[in-house]
């Protein structure tokens, strides 16, 4: 990214009150997306001239990654093949939306009627475990409220490998869907995740990055299911970016260190209490 | 024009057997194939999800609530009632550099896992940044 031109800091930084206040608390704070949302949020409510340009969670992002449904529309088409099932992993909900809504816009026509499914990281199950109620999008309460399936704005979930899906709150956009029956949700552990995606390196040569082992998990779920009934299912997936950057991740699963994390819901519990009342 | 690697037969060797399909590993677009447009999902949507509340006064949040943070055109698609947006030339042209991203059928996946299911994947990795965020 700094060879792109950019200027990385690792969040929580020392450049903002909120960033500087949680490292007081704890110098070697995991932090999580929603911690890097208020920081960026307090670095353009700073200076008019900063704004922000977001990865993850609000309608327009999503919308930007419909290329990647759109163009999976035409590239089935060509091989005559409509999907049963969509498999997605999400965290903000970019990639999932990306995928799925160009395919949701088919079923809502009546020309295809795939299951939609949502693949989330049982260490941080928005979806499957979260309150749909209005939260902040960040952790220091700096944005406008959000409708969403939220595990608390103060929850900072376990330092899992999926760096990307780990954010306490849904897109609103895909909450909605999930809260009106459109789409589906389960969640998965890590060890299931990356066990999945060694499978997949081992046949189809592509590492995969630890937000999509969530997708594969799922998908070979669905396959397997199908081995039992027979069924000979259309499973369609989002591979969204390779692992090549994510070694140490493989590294720690291949030599028995990556563990998964349990999560009682003591823990939900507590950071719902930050969720405002409204 | 529709352009399969391995149209006609694909030959697939895995766990010392030789299989073969008429349905390619690799499934492209042309250049020129590319959508040039985005999908906005929520007009299409039986009932609309519920507004952001601005924080202080608990109502639906406005432009000018998000104008702080975020520039002006993204905050109209952020709330546009369109169902297409124009994907804006400049965009397309870093997009060229990737895209369209391909399409691909785990066959040898669906070999591992014995399954009758048909198991295909969109792969972004093939960005310059190795992921769907791009560049």
């Amino acid at each position: 990214m700094e060879l792109w031109g950019a200027t990385v800091h690792s969040s929580p930084s020392e450049l903002t009150e909120f960033g500087r206040e949680l490292l007081a608390e704890n110098p070697d704070h995991p932090g999580s997306l929603g911690i890097a949302i208020s920081e960026a949020v307090a670095m353009c409510v700073a200076d008019p001239n900063v704004r922000y340009a977001l990865g993850s969670v609000l309608n327009h992002v999503l919308m930007h990654q419909t290329i990647i449904g759109e163009e999976a529309l035409l590239q089935l088409a060509k091989v005559d093949e409509v999907p049963d099932v969509l498999v997605g992993c999400t965290g903000g909900g970019s990639n999932f939306g990306g995928l799925a809504f160009p395919f949701l816009r088919e079923k809502m026509a009546g020309k295809m009627n795939p299951t939609i499914r949502c693949v989330e990281p049982a260490a941080c199950p928005t979806l499957t475990k979260g309150e749909y109620r209005y939260d902040f999008g960040d952790s220091a309460g700096m944005t406008p409220l959000m409708k969403m399936h939220t595990l608390g704005n103060s929850f900072v979930p376990e330092p899992i490998h999926a760096g990307g899906l780990r954010y306490h709150g849904m897109s609103p956009l895909v909450s909605h869907l999930y809260e009106t029956g459109m789409v589906e949700a389960i969640s998965i552990p890590q060890l299931e995740c990356f066990a999945g995606a060694m499978e997949f390196a081992r046949t189809e040569g592509i590492v995969p990055a630890p937000e999509p082992t969530h997708a594969i998990a799922a998908a070979i779920r669905e396959a397997q299911a199908c081995k039992e009934s027979g069924e000979e299912k259309v499973i369609l997936t989002a591979l969204c970016g390779h692992g090549h950057l994510d070694l140490a991740s493989y590294e720690k699963y291949l030599s028995g260190e990556m563990i998964d994390y349990d999560l009682p819901d003591s823990a939900i519990a507590e950071a719902m209490e930050s969720v405002p009342v409204i | 024009m529709s352009s399969f690697v391995g149209m006609s037969r694909t030959v697939l060797d895995y766990g010392g057997r030789t299989m073969t399909t008429n349905v390619p590993h690799q499934i492209h677009l042309e250049e020129s194939e590319m959508p040039t447009q985005w999908y906005n999902v929520v007009p299409d949507l039986p009932t609309a999800p519920p507004p952001p509340l601005h924080p202080g006064t608990h109502e639906p949040a406005g432009p000018d609530d998000f104008a702080p943070l975020f520039p002006m055109a993204l905050i109209e698609q952020e709330m546009t009632p369109e169902r297409y947006i124009d994907i804006p030339g400049e965009v397309l042209d870093v997009y060229r550099l990737w895209r369209p991203s391909p399409l691909f059928r785990a066959h040898r996946l669906e070999k591992l896992l014995d399954t009758p299911a048909r198991i295909y994947y969109k792969y972004e990795g093939v960005s310059p940044a190795g992921s769907q965020h791009g560049v």
